[in-house]
C-alpha cells in the first residue's frame, strides 16, 4: 500500500468485512421462518467469503470479501398439515438456519467490527504524532 | 539516506525506526482485518535487529525490514491471530512511535538553537 496514510484503508477494508457480515447474519435472522410450499427451495443461510490481501511490501493491507456461499435450498420440511401452503402430504420447507449459531457470528463480527475500529484510531493517532515531526 | 549537518546517523536512525514501526502498525492492523480470515496466519514484523546490525556497521540505510508469519497454535478455521496481543501491540507500537517522533523533535530542536531560530 502506497498511499500516504495506508494503515487507515487497512482498519478501513476490516470495518467493510465484518460489516458484510453482519448484513448476512442480519438478513439469515430476518429469513429464519420463512416458510415456502416443497416445490420450491427453501431461503437459503448467506455465508461471506473473506480473504487476505496482500502489498507488495509483504505488509498486509487487510480483508476482503470476495464472494458468498449458500446454505442448503432443501432446508428442513416440516410436517404442519394446517399451513396454507403444505402440500398434499401436509408438509412445508423451512429455511435450514440455526438461531444459535447466527448468535455467534453476530457476536464475532460485532467484536471484529470493534477491533478494526480501535485499529483505525490507533493508525490516526500515530499519524497526528507523525505530523507533528519539525514543529 | 544522506549524512549531513542537519541528518546526522541519529536522525536517520530515528527516521529508520518510525518506518519499521509504520510497517509493523501496518501488519497489526492487517492481522486485526483479518482477525476471522479462515487459514490466514499472523504477520510479525522484525527491523530492530537489522537496524542495529545497520547502525553497528555505520549505515542505517541498510536497515531491513522482514516480515514472517507468525508460528502460534491455530484454530478450528486455520487462523492464528491473537485479538488480545494485537490490541497490545498496537497500543505498545503506538507508543514507541510517539517516543521515536519526540526523540527527532528534540534533535531538530538543538539544530534549530545552534542555527538561531527559537
Amino acid at each position: 500500500m502506497s498511499a500516504v496514510f495506508g494503515i487507515l484503508d487497512v482498519a478501513k477494508s476490516g470495518m467493510g468485512v465484518y460489516k458484510t457480515w453482519l448484513n448476512a447474519v442480519a438478513d439469515n435472522i430476518a429469513n429464519i421462518d420463512n416458510v415456502t410450499d416443497t416445490a420450491s427451495p427453501a431461503f437459503q443461510e448467506r455465508f461471506v467469503q473473506v480473504t487476505a490481501v496482500d502489498d507488495q511490501r509483504g505488509f498486509g493491507a487487510g480483508a476482503a470479501v470476495v464472494g458468498a456461499d449458500f446454505g442448503d435450498p432443501n432446508g428442513r420440511v416440516n410436517y404442519d398439515p394446517n399451513h396454507p401452503l403444505a402440500d398434499e402430504n401436509g408438509f412445508v420447507r423451512r429455511p435450514d438456519i440455526d438461531l444459535s449459531d447466527q448468535m455467534v457470528y453476530l457476536q464475532l463480527a460485532q467484536r471484529g467490527y470493534q477491533a478494526n475500529v480501535q485499529a483505525f484510531d490507533r493508525a490516526r493517532d500515530a499519524y497526528e504524532s507523525i505530523l507533528s515531526i519539525g514543529r | 539516506m544522506t549524512i549531513s549537518g542537519i541528518s546526522d546517523s541519529v536522525t536517520a536512525a530515528l527516521h529508520l525506526a518510525i518506518n519499521g514501526l509504520d510497517a509493523r502498525q501496518q501488519a497489526i492492523s492487517t492481522n486485526i482485518a483479518n482477525l476471522e480470515t479462515p487459514n490466514y496466519l499472523a504477520k510479525e514484523i522484525d527491523f530492530e535487529s537489522s537496524l542495529r546490525a545497520a547502525l553497528d556497521d555505520g549505515d542505517p540505510s541498510q536497515m531491513e525490514i522482514s516480515v514472517s508469519e507468525s508460528l502460534a497454535a491455530t484454530r478450528l478455521n486455520g487462523n492464528n491471530v491473537n485479538i488480545d496481543f494485537e490490541l497490545l501491540a498496537s497500543s505498545e507500537n503506538v507508543m514507541r512511535q510517539k517516543l521515536a517522533v519526540q526523540a527527532l523533535s528534540a534533535k531538530y530542536q538543538l539544530i534549530r538553537t545552534a542555527i538561531g531560530t527559537p
